[in-house]
């Protein structure tokens, strides 16, 4: 796992606040036999080195934190939710190519993204 | 390999085999670069609104570009691309997108070429067989109702679900189970034919 990427496995989200500062947080919930978040990967690993002065990323585990899934409506993998201060700024479930997380966090970044 | 290098049995081999020769443009690039620029042009045909952006990244990494407000611009053409309406467009903007990046300390600057051009390849496959986007669409109405369990008491098993769409729709069942076959055909010849590229570059290096 990339040194840039926080790894949750349990029901909170102390782990990226206590790291994320001012930074948005970018959370990718994902599971260990999910083929489309292994593709995902390699990607996820590249934005958040790219973005890591604008952006937390955490991986978290739909089945090692069931909770934290519900508490975010998770209902398929990969679910990206960027947040700021608690508030959700974007969201997109499905994988996602490097160019379109990186116009995403753009976006968020710029203040212009919508829930 | 160098055209004046070749033997006389190389030269042979490779002109049956039709292996183009070596475009002198791309003498100086990495193998990594090399094997980009190898992906993009194995996604040809291109339509005239893809070969632009396409083109314009053969250059970007055959000339080493390093200007991020050019990387910028790439990918904005690239999305736009692959938000087309017209599915095989869309699919070669995916491979736009995948290759807008620089690729020096990218992980995911190949795999993710990999994965849209096989998606690409695939797609093509399917077509050939005379399957359209209007059939896939179809196609994908029907399964889902009948993943959902509509029309009947209870949501059938994952297994029961190709035999219930043979048994409702017969001839679209074998058309798309011709399609799927040609496409999963494609995509494993597609990573393949990436796969003997990377061992090829190998072994030229181990022989030097």
């Amino acid at each position: 796992m990339a040194e840039n990427i926080t790894v949750i496995s349990g029901e909170t989200l102390e782990p990226i606040d206590a790291v994320s500062g001012e930074r948005l947080q970018m959370l990718v919930f994902s599971a260990s036999w999910c083929g489309p978040c292994k593709a995902m990967a390699p990607a996820v690993e590249d934005i958040a080195r790219e973005y890591a002065d604008s952006v937390a990323v955490a991986k978290i585990d739909i089945e090692a934190s069931p909770g934290l899934a519900r508490q975010f409506e998770v209902r398929g993998v990969p679910t990206l939710v960027v947040r700021r201060g608690g508030q959700q700024l974007a969201r997109h479930v499905g994988g996602q190519s490097r160019t379109r997380l990186a116009i995403m966090l753009d976006k968020a970044v710029e203040g212009g993204a919508s829930a | 390999m160098t055209a004046s290098a070749l033997t006389p049995a190389m030269r042979t081999l490779r002109a049956q085999l039709r292996v183009p020769p070596a475009d002198p443009a791309w003498g100086h690039v990495s193998d990594e670069t090399r094997l980009l620029g190898w992906m993009l042009l194995a996604s040809r045909p291109w339509p005239e609104a893809a070969s632009p952006v396409l083109e314009g990244l053969l250059e970007a990494h055959r000339d080493g570009v390093e200007d991020p407000a050019l990387w910028r611009r790439l990918r904005g053409e690239a999305v736009q691309l692959g938000d087309s309406d017209d599915r095989l467009a869309g699919l070669l903007g995916k491979v736009a997108e995948a290759a807008a990046w620089p690729l020096a300390e990218a992980g995911a600057g190949l795999t993710e070429v990999l994965t849209a051009l096989c998606q690409l390849k695939a797609w093509r496959a399917a077509l050939a067989t005379g399957w359209t986007e209007a059939d896939d669409v179809e196609a994908i109405g029907i399964l889902t109702a009948i993943s959902a369990g509509e029309g009947s008491a209870a949501a059938p098993s994952r297994e029961q679900i190709p035999g219930l769409f043979a048994e409702g729709h017969p001839k679209l069942e074998r058309r798309f189970s011709a399609q799927l076959q040609a496409a999963t055909a494609a995509y494993s010849a597609c990573r393949a034919e990436v796969a003997a590229w990377i061992a090829g570059a190998c072994r030229r290096d181990e022989s030097e």
